[in-house]
Protein backbone atom coordinates (compact mmCIF):
# COMPACT_ATOMS: atom_id res chain seq x y z
CA UNK A 1 0.00 0.00 0.00
CA UNK A 2 1.62 3.19 -1.11
CA UNK A 3 1.01 6.69 0.60
CA UNK A 4 -0.46 7.62 -2.79
CA UNK A 5 -3.13 5.11 -2.22
CA UNK A 6 -3.50 6.39 1.36
CA UNK A 7 -4.22 9.83 0.17
CA UNK A 8 -6.88 8.99 -3.08
CA UNK A 9 -8.63 7.04 -0.07
CA UNK A 10 -9.30 10.34 2.14
CA UNK A 11 -10.35 12.28 -0.47
CA UNK A 12 -12.34 9.56 -1.59
CA UNK A 13 -14.15 8.40 1.24
CA UNK A 14 -14.50 11.86 3.07
CA UNK A 15 -11.24 10.80 5.82
CA UNK A 16 -9.88 13.69 7.78
CA UNK A 17 -6.21 13.63 7.55
CA UNK A 18 -5.35 17.26 8.02
CA UNK A 19 -6.53 20.14 9.69
CA UNK A 20 -4.69 23.65 9.76
CA UNK A 21 -5.33 25.44 12.57
CA UNK A 22 -5.34 29.49 12.70
CA UNK A 23 -4.56 30.46 16.33
CA UNK A 24 -4.62 33.78 16.39
CA UNK A 25 -5.04 36.67 13.81
CA UNK A 26 -2.40 38.75 16.00
CA UNK A 27 1.15 39.05 14.55
CA UNK A 28 4.19 40.94 15.64
CA UNK A 29 4.82 41.99 11.59
CA UNK A 30 1.98 43.99 9.35
CA UNK A 31 1.82 42.56 5.75
CA UNK A 32 0.48 44.30 3.56
CA UNK A 33 -1.18 41.49 1.44
CA UNK A 34 -1.96 40.04 4.40
CA UNK A 35 -5.35 37.92 3.85
CA UNK A 36 -6.54 37.61 7.60
CA UNK A 37 -10.06 39.18 8.34
CA UNK A 38 -8.31 41.07 11.59
CA UNK A 39 -12.33 42.59 12.30
CA UNK A 40 -13.46 38.67 12.31
CA UNK A 41 -15.14 38.27 16.20
CA UNK A 42 -16.15 35.47 18.38
CA UNK A 43 -14.92 33.45 21.20
CA UNK A 44 -11.53 32.42 21.17
CA UNK A 45 -10.49 28.65 21.36
CA UNK A 46 -9.14 28.17 25.06
CA UNK A 47 -6.95 25.55 26.13
CA UNK A 48 -9.60 22.81 27.00
CA UNK A 49 -10.89 23.42 23.81
CA UNK A 50 -7.98 23.02 21.57
CA UNK A 51 -7.30 19.69 24.15
CA UNK A 52 -10.86 18.12 22.80
CA UNK A 53 -10.24 19.17 19.08
CA UNK A 54 -7.07 17.72 18.81
CA UNK A 55 -8.13 14.22 20.51
CA UNK A 56 -11.24 14.45 18.22
CA UNK A 57 -8.68 14.68 15.12
CA UNK A 58 -6.72 12.21 16.35
CA UNK A 59 -8.99 9.39 16.70
CA UNK A 60 -10.58 10.20 13.10
CA UNK A 61 -6.90 9.28 12.18
CA UNK A 62 -6.10 12.66 11.05
CA UNK A 63 -2.51 12.56 10.88
CA UNK A 64 -1.13 16.50 9.77
CA UNK A 65 -1.86 19.01 11.92
CA UNK A 66 -0.97 23.03 10.80
CA UNK A 67 -0.57 25.81 13.41
CA UNK A 68 -0.91 29.21 11.56
CA UNK A 69 -2.27 32.33 12.36
CA UNK A 70 -1.33 35.67 12.38
CA UNK A 71 1.82 34.65 14.26
CA UNK A 72 1.00 31.31 16.03
CA UNK A 73 4.01 31.63 18.13
CA UNK A 74 2.47 34.91 19.62
CA UNK A 75 -0.27 33.00 21.10
CA UNK A 76 0.37 33.26 24.83
CA UNK A 77 -0.41 29.32 24.93
CA UNK A 78 1.61 28.44 21.65
CA UNK A 79 3.76 26.23 23.52
CA UNK A 80 1.13 24.40 25.55
CA UNK A 81 -1.36 23.71 22.61
CA UNK A 82 1.18 22.63 19.99
CA UNK A 83 2.42 20.36 23.06
CA UNK A 84 -1.12 19.06 23.31
CA UNK A 85 -0.47 17.94 19.15
CA UNK A 86 2.52 16.65 20.18
CA UNK A 87 1.65 14.67 22.44
CA UNK A 88 -0.98 13.16 20.38
CA UNK A 89 1.21 12.25 17.78
CA UNK A 90 0.27 14.62 14.84
CA UNK A 91 2.86 15.31 12.06
CA UNK A 92 3.31 18.94 13.31
CA UNK A 93 3.45 22.22 10.98
CA UNK A 94 4.60 25.60 12.15
CA UNK A 95 3.87 28.07 9.66
CA UNK A 96 5.18 31.34 10.98
CA UNK A 97 6.98 34.60 9.74
CA UNK A 98 10.15 33.76 11.76
CA UNK A 99 10.02 37.09 13.93
CA UNK A 100 11.02 35.41 16.90
CA UNK A 101 12.31 32.19 16.09
CA UNK A 102 15.52 32.88 17.76
CA UNK A 103 17.18 32.09 21.22
CA UNK A 104 14.97 30.64 24.05
CA UNK A 105 11.55 30.30 21.82
CA UNK A 106 13.73 28.68 19.24
CA UNK A 107 15.07 26.25 21.44
CA UNK A 108 11.93 25.63 23.14
CA UNK A 109 10.68 24.99 19.92
CA UNK A 110 12.97 22.25 18.88
CA UNK A 111 13.29 20.53 22.30
CA UNK A 112 9.47 20.84 23.48
CA UNK A 113 7.43 20.63 20.04
CA UNK A 114 9.49 18.94 17.87
CA UNK A 115 7.63 20.20 14.67
CA UNK A 116 7.55 18.05 11.28
CA UNK A 117 8.92 21.08 9.75
CA UNK A 118 8.59 25.27 9.94
CA UNK A 119 7.14 26.68 7.43
CA UNK A 120 8.09 30.35 7.40
CA UNK A 121 7.65 33.46 5.42
CA UNK A 122 10.25 35.51 2.90
CA UNK A 123 8.91 38.35 1.45
CA UNK A 124 11.73 39.22 -0.99
CA UNK A 125 15.75 39.05 -1.05
CA UNK A 126 16.74 42.56 -0.11
CA UNK A 127 16.07 44.66 3.37
CA UNK A 128 14.24 46.94 1.15
CA UNK A 129 11.73 44.51 -0.33
CA UNK A 130 10.99 42.46 2.17
CA UNK A 131 10.53 45.57 5.01
CA UNK A 132 8.23 47.18 2.66
CA UNK A 133 5.65 44.21 2.58
CA UNK A 134 6.22 43.19 6.37
CA UNK A 135 5.86 46.84 7.20
CA UNK A 136 8.78 46.41 9.89
CA UNK A 137 12.24 47.95 9.34
CA UNK A 138 14.60 45.59 10.46
CA UNK A 139 12.81 42.31 9.76
CA UNK A 140 14.61 41.26 7.35
CA UNK A 141 17.90 41.40 8.55
CA UNK A 142 16.51 39.05 12.16
CA UNK A 143 15.09 37.09 9.40
CA UNK A 144 18.08 36.33 8.09
CA UNK A 145 19.76 36.25 11.65
CA UNK A 146 17.21 33.75 12.71
CA UNK A 147 17.83 31.60 9.35
CA UNK A 148 21.61 30.96 10.48
CA UNK A 149 20.07 29.72 14.29
CA UNK A 150 17.57 27.72 12.90
CA UNK A 151 19.94 26.04 11.09
CA UNK A 152 22.27 26.11 13.75
CA UNK A 153 20.08 24.43 16.11
CA UNK A 154 19.11 21.69 13.76
CA UNK A 155 14.91 22.83 13.13
CA UNK A 156 13.60 21.31 9.83
CA UNK A 157 12.60 24.26 7.69
CA UNK A 158 11.22 25.34 4.55
CA UNK A 159 10.67 28.69 3.20
CA UNK A 160 7.38 30.33 1.81
CA UNK A 161 6.76 33.20 -0.57
CA UNK A 162 4.22 34.92 -2.23
CA UNK A 163 4.77 36.25 -5.46
CA UNK A 164 3.99 40.04 -5.35
CA UNK A 165 4.90 42.90 -7.78
CA UNK A 166 7.01 43.99 -5.70
CA UNK A 167 9.17 40.84 -4.93
CA UNK A 168 9.05 39.05 -8.40
CA UNK A 169 12.15 40.72 -10.12
CA UNK A 170 13.89 38.67 -7.19
CA UNK A 171 12.96 35.70 -7.48
CA UNK A 172 16.31 34.44 -8.20
CA UNK A 173 17.76 36.19 -5.11
CA UNK A 174 14.79 34.16 -3.05
CA UNK A 175 16.04 30.50 -4.36
CA UNK A 176 19.56 31.81 -3.87
CA UNK A 177 18.96 32.63 -0.24
CA UNK A 178 16.30 29.34 0.19
CA UNK A 179 20.07 26.95 -1.11
CA UNK A 180 22.20 29.44 1.18
CA UNK A 181 20.28 27.97 4.42
CA UNK A 182 19.52 24.74 2.62
CA UNK A 183 15.76 25.11 2.82
CA UNK A 184 13.57 24.39 -0.13
CA UNK A 185 11.63 27.25 -1.31
CA UNK A 186 7.71 26.99 -2.35
CA UNK A 187 6.66 29.98 -4.08
CA UNK A 188 2.61 30.91 -4.25
CA UNK A 189 2.17 32.27 -7.63
CA UNK A 190 -1.46 34.23 -6.45
CA UNK A 191 -2.08 37.17 -3.74
CA UNK A 192 -5.36 36.15 -2.31
CA UNK A 193 -8.78 38.56 -1.28
CA UNK A 194 -8.63 39.09 2.73
CA UNK A 195 -11.08 36.80 4.15
CA UNK A 196 -13.23 39.37 4.54
CA UNK A 197 -14.06 39.89 1.10
CA UNK A 198 -11.71 42.74 0.71
CA UNK A 199 -10.06 42.62 -2.92
CA UNK A 200 -7.43 45.23 -2.39
CA UNK A 201 -4.10 42.94 -1.45
CA UNK A 202 -4.53 42.27 -5.24
CA UNK A 203 -3.27 45.39 -5.72
CA UNK A 204 -0.01 43.47 -5.09
CA UNK A 205 -0.64 41.01 -7.53
CA UNK A 206 2.65 39.78 -9.89
CA UNK A 207 2.61 41.19 -13.12
CA UNK A 208 2.18 38.61 -15.82
CA UNK A 209 6.06 39.42 -16.47
CA UNK A 210 6.50 38.38 -13.45
CA UNK A 211 4.30 35.29 -13.31
CA UNK A 212 6.32 34.21 -16.29
CA UNK A 213 9.24 34.95 -15.19
CA UNK A 214 8.50 32.47 -11.69
CA UNK A 215 7.53 30.06 -14.24
CA UNK A 216 10.15 30.31 -16.69
CA UNK A 217 12.87 29.87 -14.17
CA UNK A 218 12.52 25.86 -14.52
CA UNK A 219 11.48 25.65 -10.67
CA UNK A 220 7.72 24.70 -11.53
CA UNK A 221 7.83 22.30 -8.74
CA UNK A 222 8.24 25.11 -6.66
CA UNK A 223 5.27 27.17 -7.28
CA UNK A 224 2.37 25.79 -5.18
CA UNK A 225 -0.85 27.58 -3.86
CA UNK A 226 -1.61 27.05 -0.20
CA UNK A 227 -3.67 25.10 0.22
CA UNK A 228 -1.86 22.23 -2.36
CA UNK A 229 0.95 21.81 -0.13
CA UNK A 230 -0.80 18.93 2.25
CA UNK A 231 -1.15 15.98 -0.06
CA UNK A 232 0.39 14.72 -3.20
CA UNK A 233 -1.55 15.05 -6.52
CA UNK A 234 -3.67 12.11 -6.44
CA UNK A 235 -6.10 10.48 -8.43
CA UNK A 236 -9.22 11.27 -7.50
CA UNK A 237 -12.59 12.51 -9.09
CA UNK A 238 -12.24 15.24 -6.86
CA UNK A 239 -10.36 18.58 -7.60
CA UNK A 240 -9.17 18.92 -4.26
CA UNK A 241 -9.11 17.54 -0.22
CA UNK A 242 -10.85 20.65 1.05
CA UNK A 243 -13.47 19.35 3.12
CA UNK A 244 -12.56 15.84 2.01
CA UNK A 245 -9.69 15.40 3.76
CA UNK A 246 -8.87 18.51 5.22
CA UNK A 247 -10.18 21.66 7.19
CA UNK A 248 -9.24 25.41 8.92
CA UNK A 249 -10.03 26.32 11.95
CA UNK A 250 -9.81 30.09 12.75
CA UNK A 251 -9.13 31.18 16.48
CA UNK A 252 -12.81 31.26 17.07
CA UNK A 253 -13.45 27.89 15.89
CA UNK A 254 -14.65 28.80 12.89
CA UNK A 255 -14.75 25.43 10.40
CA UNK A 256 -14.24 25.99 6.84
CA UNK A 257 -13.18 23.43 3.90
CA UNK A 258 -9.36 24.43 3.33
CA UNK A 259 -7.88 27.73 4.18
CA UNK A 260 -8.44 29.12 1.30
CA UNK A 261 -12.35 28.21 1.19
CA UNK A 262 -13.59 30.23 3.46
CA UNK A 263 -17.37 29.04 3.44
CA UNK A 264 -17.89 28.38 7.44
CA UNK A 265 -19.52 24.56 8.04
CA UNK A 266 -19.70 24.82 11.81
CA UNK A 267 -17.98 25.96 14.83
CA UNK A 268 -16.45 24.16 17.25
CA UNK A 269 -18.05 26.12 20.26
CA UNK A 270 -21.28 24.23 19.12
CA UNK A 271 -20.48 21.31 17.70
CA UNK A 272 -17.91 19.05 18.01
CA UNK A 273 -15.35 18.10 15.19
CA UNK A 274 -16.68 14.38 14.86
CA UNK A 275 -20.10 16.37 14.51
CA UNK A 276 -19.08 18.34 12.11
CA UNK A 277 -17.47 16.38 9.85
CA UNK A 278 -20.67 13.54 9.70
CA UNK A 279 -23.64 14.32 7.87
CA UNK A 280 -23.00 17.87 7.46
CA UNK A 281 -25.29 19.25 4.46
CA UNK A 282 -23.00 21.87 4.00
CA UNK A 283 -19.47 19.74 3.85
CA UNK A 284 -21.80 17.36 1.75
CA UNK A 285 -22.14 20.67 -1.09
CA UNK A 286 -17.93 21.47 -0.73
CA UNK A 287 -17.76 17.98 -1.44
CA UNK A 288 -20.09 18.10 -4.40
CA UNK A 289 -18.30 20.97 -5.86
CA UNK A 290 -15.45 19.59 -5.80
CA UNK A 291 -16.08 17.12 -8.01
CA UNK A 292 -17.75 19.61 -10.56
CA UNK A 293 -14.76 21.43 -10.51
CA UNK A 294 -12.72 18.57 -11.69
CA UNK A 295 -14.99 17.91 -14.48
CA UNK A 296 -15.28 21.13 -15.38
CA UNK A 297 -11.47 21.70 -15.34
CA UNK A 298 -11.13 18.30 -17.77
CA UNK A 299 -13.09 19.90 -20.38
CA UNK A 300 -10.57 22.60 -20.61
CA UNK A 301 -9.46 25.53 -17.97
CA UNK A 302 -6.36 26.80 -16.06
CA UNK A 303 -3.98 24.13 -15.37
CA UNK A 304 -4.27 25.85 -11.45
CA UNK A 305 -7.03 26.34 -10.24
CA UNK A 306 -8.45 27.18 -6.54
CA UNK A 307 -12.01 26.82 -6.12
CA UNK A 308 -11.68 28.24 -2.59
CA UNK A 309 -9.96 31.86 -4.18
CA UNK A 310 -12.42 31.53 -7.38
CA UNK A 311 -15.54 31.52 -4.83
CA UNK A 312 -13.67 34.43 -2.95
CA UNK A 313 -13.34 36.52 -5.86
CA UNK A 314 -16.47 35.48 -7.89
CA UNK A 315 -18.48 33.95 -5.64
CA UNK A 316 -18.77 30.27 -7.38
CA UNK A 317 -16.32 27.92 -6.92
CA UNK A 318 -16.74 26.65 -10.39
CA UNK A 319 -13.94 27.13 -13.24
CA UNK A 320 -15.41 29.35 -15.86
CA UNK A 321 -16.30 32.47 -14.82
CA UNK A 322 -13.80 35.44 -15.22
CA UNK A 323 -11.12 34.85 -12.47
CA UNK A 324 -8.25 37.38 -11.71
CA UNK A 325 -6.36 38.08 -14.47
CA UNK A 326 -2.99 36.54 -12.59
CA UNK A 327 -5.23 33.12 -12.45
CA UNK A 328 -6.43 33.94 -16.35
CA UNK A 329 -2.55 33.82 -17.23
CA UNK A 330 -1.77 30.67 -15.57
CA UNK B 1 16.71 -13.41 16.38
CA UNK B 2 13.83 -11.47 18.30
CA UNK B 3 13.47 -12.20 21.86
CA UNK B 4 9.85 -13.28 23.19
CA UNK B 5 10.50 -10.29 25.78
CA UNK B 6 11.56 -7.72 24.47
CA UNK B 7 9.35 -4.93 24.29
CA UNK B 8 9.44 -2.42 21.50
CA UNK B 9 7.91 1.07 20.72
CA UNK B 10 7.65 3.93 18.08
CA UNK B 11 10.65 5.93 17.88
CA UNK B 12 10.46 9.56 18.98
CA UNK B 13 10.18 11.03 15.69
CA UNK B 14 7.60 8.60 14.19
CA UNK B 15 3.86 9.74 13.87
CA UNK B 16 1.37 7.67 12.53
CA UNK B 17 -2.69 6.91 12.44
CA UNK B 18 -4.02 3.81 11.20
CA UNK B 19 -6.42 5.26 8.60
CA UNK B 20 -9.08 2.32 8.09
CA UNK B 21 -7.11 -1.41 7.50
CA UNK B 22 -3.73 0.64 7.15
CA UNK B 23 -1.59 2.36 8.79
CA UNK B 24 0.17 5.83 7.46
CA UNK B 25 4.11 6.08 9.18
CA UNK B 26 5.74 9.30 9.28
CA UNK B 27 9.75 9.09 9.89
CA UNK B 28 10.29 12.94 10.94
CA UNK B 29 14.43 13.19 10.70
CA UNK B 30 13.97 11.74 7.11
CA UNK B 31 10.57 13.11 5.90
CA UNK B 32 9.99 9.53 4.98
CA UNK B 33 6.32 8.48 4.57
CA UNK B 34 5.71 4.51 4.77
CA UNK B 35 2.51 2.97 4.14
CA UNK B 36 1.64 -0.57 5.82
CA UNK B 37 -0.93 -3.34 4.92
CA UNK B 38 -3.68 -4.08 7.47
CA UNK B 39 -1.55 -6.71 9.23
CA UNK B 40 1.72 -4.55 9.60
CA UNK B 41 -1.33 -1.74 10.87
CA UNK B 42 -2.45 -4.32 13.44
CA UNK B 43 1.19 -5.08 14.80
CA UNK B 44 2.24 -1.41 14.93
CA UNK B 45 -0.87 -0.27 17.00
CA UNK B 46 0.36 -3.69 19.65
CA UNK B 47 3.67 -2.30 19.80
CA UNK B 48 2.88 0.48 22.66
CA UNK B 49 5.77 -0.09 25.03
CA UNK B 50 3.96 -2.12 27.44
CA UNK B 51 3.03 -5.29 25.31
CA UNK B 52 6.02 -7.79 24.94
CA UNK B 53 6.68 -9.59 21.53
CA UNK B 54 5.06 -12.77 23.22
CA UNK B 55 1.57 -10.48 24.13
CA UNK B 56 1.59 -8.87 20.56
CA UNK B 57 1.88 -11.85 19.54
CA UNK B 58 -0.81 -13.76 21.53
CA UNK B 59 -3.08 -10.25 20.53
CA UNK B 60 -2.17 -11.26 16.71
CA UNK B 61 -3.56 -15.26 17.00
CA UNK B 62 -6.73 -13.58 18.31
CA UNK B 63 -7.41 -11.40 15.62
CA UNK B 64 -5.86 -13.58 12.67
CA UNK B 65 -6.74 -17.46 11.51
CA UNK B 66 -2.94 -18.60 11.23
CA UNK B 67 -1.32 -21.13 13.01
CA UNK B 68 0.99 -19.84 16.07
CA UNK B 69 4.59 -21.27 14.20
CA UNK B 70 4.11 -19.38 10.86
CA UNK B 71 2.95 -16.23 12.84
CA UNK B 72 5.59 -16.28 15.34
CA UNK B 73 7.99 -16.21 12.44
CA UNK B 74 6.14 -13.95 10.33
CA UNK B 75 6.40 -11.80 13.39
CA UNK B 76 10.00 -12.02 13.91
CA UNK B 77 10.92 -10.76 10.40
CA UNK B 78 8.84 -7.71 10.70
CA UNK B 79 9.55 -6.71 13.29
CA UNK B 80 13.22 -6.94 12.40
CA UNK B 81 12.18 -4.60 9.04
CA UNK B 82 10.57 -2.31 11.02
CA UNK B 83 13.70 -2.01 13.43
CA UNK B 84 15.87 -1.61 10.37
CA UNK B 85 13.81 0.97 8.83
CA UNK B 86 14.11 3.28 11.70
CA UNK B 87 10.29 3.03 12.75
CA UNK B 88 10.53 0.81 16.13
CA UNK B 89 12.93 0.63 19.06
CA UNK B 90 13.61 -1.33 22.10
CA UNK B 91 11.76 0.26 25.18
Amino acid sequence: MSYQKTAVRTWNENILFSALVELTYRCNLDCVFCYNDLGLQGRPMTLDDYQRFFGDLASLSCLHLTLSGGEPLVHPQFFEIAAKGRDLGFVLRIKSNGHSLRGRTLRRLKEEIDPFVVEVSLHGASAGTHDRQTRVAGSFERLLANFEEMSAEGLRFKINSTLTRWNESEIEGMFALAERFGAPLTVDPDVTPRDDGDLSPLDLSATPEGLRRLFSYGRTDDVVRQGDAELPTVDSKKHCGAGSSGIAVDPFGNVYPCVQWRRPVGNLHQRSIRDIWSGNAKLEEVRRLSEEVKRNLARGGPGMFCPGTAEGLTGSPIPGLPLHPSSMSL
Amino acid sequence: MTNDAAIFKPRPDVRFRVVGDEAVIVRQEDAEVIALNDVGASVLSLLDARRSVREVLEALLEQYDVDRESLSSDLARFLSELRDAGVVEEA
